[in-house]
């Protein structure tokens, strides 16, 4: 962990500071921590309950979720200016899934009091996050939708081609008199 | 519930065992299509009666539907629509080339004159005459129609589609129609009746048998186990029923029916006897050959005969049938056992298709293979699948419709 300073390149590319001056942007750097993880770090683990923003600066994350059969599912991969953690960072609740540095990352993390503090100052540089934050959510819900509605689709269609190949199986081998 | 709904149990009973799924049943049960219509007409009186004509076309994935028209005053949808399915398995379980239908229109034909009669059947004939046809639909008697109501129909579908005698069945002999047409159900029932004395090991002369009804089906079977060596001990009309255990002269039953108005009533060469203890005598073989509805559990309980050929449909309420398993009593199923009629139907088309005439010892001889071949295919699945004759004969007709349906692919 260090002191952070980060070049204007690097906050424009990021989409959580979005439409933030620079001297927003810097605010918001000035209660941030940059980190580094090696590969195969555990940075968040499902159902724990940390509440930091995360931001991607350097390296690859993999985003995984235990399922109920007990085997992980890959969620995303994480590129550069991604962010993660922003569901428990808002919303006090356990990590939905778990975060693991695929290659040496370096992140960027805002702890929760610290924006706290800033929004109690109130800092447009703080609300401006949140709505960012909240442009991201809803991109993601967006894409969401779609995923399950295709997957009910397939599901449904799954059924019938089974119901019917059941009922052939039946008439044409078990009781083809 | 009503005598038709048992149909329907039978269906989920064997449709358990074929272990299908809901979606599939409703595939299966649904029928493809159900007509009702206005059929009005002016009576002798001048009055104007307006009554209800139904058609449901159950299943033509195996062929053409058929199915008998009745004329009854309790004539419903629900009724209609039960019997059609009700024809789709018997059909296939005989193994011709038809799919199941019924109709009927809410009538009671002896309130009306024959010639009102005429002029209903033209009437539901107009009504319904591009729904049916001899490669669609093709009607025949059933309850309260005959012969003659089948030449009107023939007739009134001839004025719209041209020469089309193969559009009903059960037309007069002289009029396009079949020699035989008339024994044929009874007949079929006899010859089922035989075929499971044979599995039981029992010889037609050592076989006492009681007939429930006197009618087209009762008397014909009646003459044909007596013509094939049964003694047959009862029989029973709308008048009561009628016993000598040493055997009745069928014969001479018939000839006295013919010289009574159709009636046995007051025939002097037997014992009067009730309907009811006609049911229960010691007899090796009962057949119900009148009305559905006959057995429930109380008299399965009382009945003493060791087998039962069901010749009118659905005599057998579900807990009866349950009965007669647990006392083991073999129940051969209406819809194999009353299938002479349609089969026999069934050559009256190919006949008319054809242009051709067979004569009665052709007819008898296809006949006799059909219900013969039917019989042993039933059985062979109950023995070994360990099923009543019932369940088999459902999954024998049901598997045949499931099978022409996937094989013609019509649900994509």
């Amino acid at each position: 962990m260090s002191t952070t300073t980060l070049s204007q390149e690097v906050i424009r590319q990021i989409p959580l500071f979005q439409g933030l001056s620079e001297e927003e942007a810097n605010q918001l750097v000035a209660i941030s921590q940059v980190m580094h993880f090696q590969p195969g770090e555990v940075i968040l683990r499902q159902g724990g309950r940390s509440r930091n923003l995360w931001v991607v600066l350097e390296g690859t994350c993999e985003v995984t979720r235990h399922g109920t059969d007990g085997h992980d599912v890959v969620l995303a991969t994480l590129e550069p200016y991604a962010n993660f953690g922003e569901m428990s960072f808002f919303h006090a609740a356990p990590h939905s899934a778990s975060v693991r540095a695929k290659s040496h990352v370096q992140l960027l993390r805002i702890g929760r009091s610290d924006y706290d503090r800033l929004v109690e100052q109130n800092s447009l540089a703080a609300y401006k996050l949140a709505y960012n934050t909240l442009d991201v959510l809803a991109d993601r819900l967006r894409h969401m939708d779609q995923w399950v509605a295709q997957l009910l689709e397939e599901q449904s269609d799954g059924q019938m081609v089974c119901e019917w190949s059941q009922f052939r199986q039946t008439l044409f081998s078990e009781w083809n008199l | 519930m009503r005598a038709f709904e048992a149909t329907e149990y039978y269906f989920h009973q064997a449709a358990d065992l074929l272990d299908l799924s809901r979606n599939i049943r409703a595939l299966l049960i649904t029928p493809k299509r159900e007509v009702q219509v206005q059929v009005s007409i002016e009576r002798d009186n001048g009055q104007v009666a307006t009554f209800i004509g139904y058609r449901v076309q159950h299943d033509d994935a195996r062929g053409p539907m058929k199915g008998g028209l009745r004329y009854h005053p309790d004539v419903d949808l629900d009724e209609v629509r039960s019997l059609a399915a009700l024809m789709t398995w018997k059909t296939a379980v005989v193994e011709i080339p038809y799919g199941g239908a019924k109709g009927g229109i809410n009538v009671n034909p002896r309130e009306m004159s024959p010639r009102e009669l005429q002029k209903i059947t033209r009437t539901f004939v107009d009504q319904i005459h591009d729904l049916v046809g001899p490669d669609s639909d093709i009607p025949a008697p059933d309850m309260g129609t005959n012969a003659e109501v089948m030449a009107w129909f023939m007739n009134q579908y001839s004025k719209y589609h041209g020469f089309s005698p193969a559009c009903v069945t059960g037309k007069p002999v002289e009029l396009y129609g079949l020699p035989g047409r008339e024994e044929a159900t009874g007949r079929g029932v006899g010859i089922v009746t035989l075929k499971l004395l044979g599995r039981m090991g029992r010889k037609p002369h050592q076989t006492t048998v009681a007939i429930q009804g006197f009618g087209n089906v009762g008397s014909h079977t009646a003459r044909f186990l007596h013509e094939a060596d049964c003694r047959v001990v009862a029989v029973s009309d709308i008048s009561g029923g009628y016993y000598r255990p040493e055997g009745l002269d069928v014969p001479d039953l018939i000839r006295y029916l013919h010289q009574n108005n159709y009636s046995l009533s007051g025939y002097p060469n037997a014992e009067p006897i009730s309907n009811e203890q006609l049911l229960t005598l010691p007899v090796d073989v009962l057949i119900p050959a009148a009305l559905g509805g006959v057995f429930d559990a109380d008299l399965a309980r009382e009945v003493r005969a060791k087998a039962i050929i069901e010749a009118a449909n659905g005599p057998t309420w579900p807990e009866a049938d349950r009965v007669f398993q647990q006392r083991e009593i073999l129940v051969f199923p209406d819809i194999v056992a009353n299938a002479g009629g349609v089969t026999a139907s069934y050559f009256e088309w190919v006949q008319n298709r054809q242009h051709y005439r067979w004569g009665r010892d052709r007819v008898r001889q296809e006949l006799d293979r059909i219900m013969s071949e039917s019989f042993e295919r039933v059985w062979e699945l109950a023995t070994q699948r360990k099923v009543s004759l019932r369940t088999a004969a459902y999954i024998l007709g049901i598997g045949r419709v499931g099978r022409a349906t996937i094989l013609g692919g019509s649900v994509t």
